[in-house]
C-alpha cells in the first residue's frame, strides 16, 4: 500500500510539468501576443478607431458631405464659448439630477416592498419591470398619446374633474416639457434602479432584520436606519450608472419632443445630433461630443478616486491607532 | 511579462493615434466635374447608366420609362427613399463618394453639398436646348424667380447654377367648410378678415389655422416680409429696419387673434394633418403635392381651398418661392454628365410638367400655363397669379442654422409672447448671410 502510494506520487510528480518548463512556455512573447491579438484588434476596430476618428474630425470643418478642412482648435474654442452648448449640458445636468434622484427614491421604496415579501410580491416584481422591458418607441408613443394636448388622457382626466385650468400641452410647452420628459424617463428607468437595489437588499443577513424586529423597530426605522445604510454603496453605484446613461440618452427625448419646444429639452446628445446631422456642422459636433465624452469619463472616474482616497485615509487612520 | 508588453503596446497605439491625428482626414476631395469634355445632347449618342435618387413619390418608374423611350441607350436606376431618411442617405452617400448622378435636394442638404464641392455647375447645360418646348435654351424655360430660388443661399458669384427647380410650390389654405359654416364665416380675402375669422373659429371651438411649427412656421414671416419689405433691397438689410420688424408684428397679430394654439409650435406635418382630419383644426395651410393628396383622401367633411390673404393687406401677395423646395442637382463626380443633364432636362420638360400637373397635385416650374387637376388645386394655381417671391431680392439668404433658429426659437417665442417683435428682430441678427 505504502509502496503503491509512493509510486503514484512519483508518477504524478513526473506527469506534472517542471516549474521551469511551464514558466518558459507561458513566458513566450509570441504566444502572449497571439492570445491578446484578437482582443486588441476588436478593441481597436470598434472602440479605439471610432474615438480616434471622432477626435480627428473634431479638428476639421467637416460638414458631413465629404469635406474635411483642418481648422485647428476652432471647434473647441467655439464649443467652450457657445451658450447653446453649455445650455444643453446644463439642461442635461438638471435632467440627470431629477431622474436619478427620483428613480433612486422610488426604486428604493419599491425594492423595500419586494424585500418585505408583500402579498403577491413575485407577480409585482414582474409587473414593475414592464416599463423597463418595453421598447423605447412604445414607451414614447404611449406617453405622447397620454400627454397629447387636445384629447390625451392627462388633459381629458383633468377636464373631467373640472380642473380645466391645469390642462396643459405637456410636451409642447417650454415650461412643462423638460418635467414631462423627466417623468417618462423616471417611469422607464425606475425598475432598473429597483432591481439593483433589491439585489443588494436580499444580501442583507436575516439576523440583522430579526435583531431590529426584536428591538421593536418599525418599518420606517428598519427601512431608513438599517436597510438604507447597508444598501447605500449599491445605490451610489446605481446612481452613477443611471446618471451616465442619462448623459448618453437620446432616443426617448428625440421621440417625445425632438429637443423642443424652444430647445427646452435639448440635452447634450440632441444638441450634438442637431449640429452634426441637421446643421451639417459635423466637425463641430465631434468636438462637442469629445468634450461631453471627457465630462462623462470624469463623472465615472471621480467617484472611484474619491472612494479610493476615502478608503486609504480610513486605513491610514486605523494604522495610526 | 505583461508589464513588459503593456508599454510597447500602449506606445504603438499612442503613435498610431498621433499619426492619425496629425495626418488629418483622408477623405477624397470631390472633383469639380468641369473638365469632362463638352456635353453630348444628341439622344442617339448619349449612352451609359445613371442613378436617380428622390423622395418624390410621383417621380416613379413610369416617368423614367418615358425618358428611356427618348434616350434608348441610357439606363436610369431609380433610388426612392422616404423623405424622413432621405437627407441622411444623401449625406452618407456624399461622405463615401457615392452620390447618385441625378438627385433631389433641398435646404441645408443642398447648401452642404454645394459648400463641399459635391455639385455639378449646370451653367453650361442651361445654355443648351431644352428637352422640348419653344424656349431658346433650357435656362430660359424656367420661371426666373424659381430658378433663382433653387440657387438661393449658395455661392453663385461666378454665375454658377447648382440646381434647377423641378416643380413649383405654392401655399394655400385647405379648409373645413362645415367648420367655417358652423362658425358663420367665409374664406377671408383680407388680413383683417383673416384675423376676425380666427377669432370666430376659436369661438366655435376650433383651432383656426395649422402652424406646423417644426417645419413650415417660417412661411408666415416670409409671406409678411414679401409685403412689408417689397421696396427694400437685400444689400441694405438691417435688423433695425422697421419694415423687417413689421413682419414680426403681423405674425404676432395673428397669434394674438388666436389663430394658433400653444401646442402647435412643436407640430410636424403628420400631426397637423391629423388635427385637421380629426376636425380639431379648421384650416390646414399647406403646399400641394402629397400633402394635399393626404387630406383630400382622408377627409370625411367638405373641403375647400382659398388663397391666403395678403398679410398686412397692403399689396397682393406673391407666392412663396417654392423654387428651393424641389431642386434637381447633378453630382460633381458623375461619370456620365451628358446622360445626367439629359435626364434633368427631361424631368423639367413641358411633357413631364403637363403630365404631372394632370395626374398629381403639382405646379410646373417652367413657363407654361398651369393646369388644374382638381378643384382643390384652383387656389394653389390662383396663388401663383401674382408671381413668385424672389428670395434674394428683399432679404439676404438664411444661413442653414439661421432658418432653424427662426423656426425653433424666434417664432415660437414670438407666438408664445416671450419675445416682442422688436426682440425677435434683435434675436435674428445671426440668421442671415451678410
Amino acid at each position: 500500500m505504502s509502496q503503491l502510494h509512493h509510486e503514484q506520487r512519483r508518477d504524478t510528480a513526473e506527469a506534472r510539468p517542471r516549474p521551469d518548463a511551464r514558466q518558459s512556455h507561458t513566458n513566450s512573447p509570441v504566444l502572449a501576443v497571439l492570445l491578446v491579438l484578437p482582443a486588441v484588434v476588436l478593441l481597436t476596430l470598434f472602440l479605439l478607431w471610432p474615438i480616434v476618428t471622432a477626435v480627428q474630425y473634431s479638428f476639421t470643418g467637416a460638414s458631413g458631405f465629404g469635406d474635411a478642412d483642418p481648422v485647428g482648435m476652432a471647434n473647441y474654442e467655439r464649443a467652450l464659448t457657445d451658450g447653446a452648448f453649455w445650455g444643453a449640458l446644463g439642461r442635461n445636468v438638471v435632467f440627470a439630477l431629477i431622474v436619478t434622484a427620483a428613480s433612486l427614491a422610488i426604486g428604493f421604496v419599491l425594492a423595500y416592498l419586494l424585500f418585505l415579501r408583500v402579498r403577491g410580491w413575485r407577480g409585482l416584481q414582474v409587473l414593475l419591470m414592464v416599463p423597463y422591458i418595453l421598447p423605447v418607441v412604445v414607451t414614447a408613443l404611449l406617453w405622447k398619446f397620454m400627454m397629447e394636448p387636445h384629447g390625451g388622457l392627462f388633459n381629458s382626466a383633468l377636464r373631467a374633474i373640472g380642473l380645466d385650468a391645469l390642462a396643459n400641452p405637456w410636451l409642447s410647452s417650454p415650461s412643462t416639457a423638460l418635467g414631462s420628459v423627466s417623468l417618462v424617463q423616471v417611469w422607464q428607468i425606475t425598475p432598473f434602479a429597483m432591481l439593483l437595489i433589491f439585489g443588494a437588499m436580499i444580501a442583507i443577513p436575516t439576523e440583522v432584520i430579526e435583531a431590529a424586529d426584536l428591538d421593536g423597530a418599525g418599518h420606517a426605522t428598519k427601512m431608513l436606519r438599517i436597510v438604507l445604510p447597508i444598501v447605500r454603496p449599491a445605490m451610489i453605484l446605481t446612481a452613477i450608472v443611471i446618471a451616465i446613461g442619462l448623459f448618453r440618452s437620446f432616443d426617448l427625448i428625440y421621440l417625445l419632443t425632438q429637443g423642443g419646444p424652444i430647445n427646452s429639452t435639448t440635452i447634450s446628445t440632441l444638441y450634438i445630433y442637431v449640429q452634426g446631422f441637421v446643421n451639417n456642422n459635423y466637425g463641430y459636433a465631434n468636438a462637442a461630443g469629445v468634450l461631453v465624452g471627457v465630462f462623462l469619463v470624469a463623472l465615472a472616474v471621480i467617484p472611484r478616486i474619491a472612494q479610493r482616497t476615502q478608503r486609504r485615509r480610513a486605513e491610514h487612520a486605523e494604522g495610526t491607532e | 511579462m505583461f508589464q513588459r508588453t503593456r508599454r510597447p503596446l500602449a506606445a504603438a497605439i499612442g503613435v498610431a493615434t498621433a499619426v492619425a491625428l496629425l495626418t488629418g482626414c483622408s477623405g477624397d476631395t470631390p472633383s469639380d466635374g468641369q473638365n469632362d469634355g463638352p456635353l453630348i445632347t444628341d439622344p442617339a449618342e448619349v449612352t451609359g447608366d445613371i442613378t436617380f435618387a428622390t423622395w418624390w413619390a410621383y417621380a416613379n418608374q413610369d416617368l423614367i420609362d418615358g425618358f428611356t423611350e427618348m434616350y434608348p441607350n441610357v439606363n436610369v436606376e431609380l433610388q426612392f427613399t422616404a423623405v424622413d431618411s432621405y437627407p441622411t442617405k444623401i449625406q452618407a452617400a456624399a461622405s463615401s463618394g457615392s452620390l447618385p448622378d441625378v438627385f433631389a435636394a433641398q435646404n441645408v442638404t443642398l447648401f452642404g453639398l454645394q459648400k463641399a464641392g459635391q455639385l455639378y455647375d449646370m451653367q453650361e447645360a442651361l445654355g443648351t436646348a431644352p428637352a422640348d418646348g419653344s424656349a431658346a435654351s433650357w435656362g430660359d424655360a424656367f420661371v426666373p424667380a424659381l430658378l433663382a430660388g433653387a440657387n438661393s443661399g449658395m455661392d453663385t458669384s461666378g454665375g454658377e447654377v447648382w440646381g434647377v427647380p423641378f416643380n413649383a410650390i405654392s401655399v394655400a389654405a385647405i379648409y373645413n367648410k362645415d367648420a367655417y359654416d358652423k362658425a358663420g364665416v367665409t374664406p377671408p380675402t383680407t388680413f383683417g378678415e383673416l384675423l376676425s375669422t380666427c377669432t370666430a373659429l376659436r369661438g366655435a371651438g376650433y383651432i383656426p389655422l395649422s402652424l406646423t411649427g417644426k417645419v413650415w412656421s417660417t412661411w408666415w414671416t416670409s409671406l409678411a416680409w414679401d409685403q412689408t419689405m417689397r421696396d427694400d433691397k437685400a444689400a441694405d438689410f438691417s435688423i433695425d429696419n422697421p419694415n423687417y420688424i413689421k413682419g414680426f408684428e403681423l405674425v404676432k397679430d395673428m397669434a394674438d387673434a388666436g389663430c394658433w394654439d400653444e401646442s402647435q409650435i412643436s407640430t410636424d406635418i403628420d400631426a397637423e394633418s391629423s388635427l385637421f382630419l380629426q376636425q380639431r383644426t379648421a384650416t390646414f395651410v399647406s403646399v400641394p403635392e402629397n400633402f394635399l393628396q393626404t387630406v383630400a383622401d382622408g377627409a370625411d367633411f367638405t373641403l375647400g381651398t382659398y388663397v391666403v390673404p395678403a398679410l398686412g393687406g397692403v399689396t397682393p401677395n406673391h407666392t412663396l418661392g417654392g423654387g428651393n423646395a424641389n431642386v434637381i442637382v447633378i453630382s460633381a463626380d458623375s461619370d456620365n454628365k451628358s446622360a445626367a443633364v439629359a435626364f434633368a432636362k427631361y424631368l423639367t420638360s413641358e411633357a413631364v410638367a403637363t403630365r404631372l400637373a394632370g395626374e398629381a397635385f403639382t405646379i410646373p416650374s417652367i413657363q407654361i400655363a398651369a393646369v388644374s387637376s382638381s378643384p382643390l388645386m384652383t387656389a394653389y394655381i390662383d396663388a401663383t397669379a401674382n408671381g413668385f417671391t424672389d428670395p434674394a431680392s428683399n432679404l439676404p439668404a438664411n444661413t442653414p442654422e439661421g432658418l432653424l433658429k427662426l423656426q425653433n426659437e424666434i417664432l415660437p417665442g414670438l407666438i408664445l409672447g416671450t419675445l416682442t417683435p422688436e426682440q425677435a428682430a434683435q434675436a435674428s441678427a445671426d440668421i442671415w448671410q451678410q
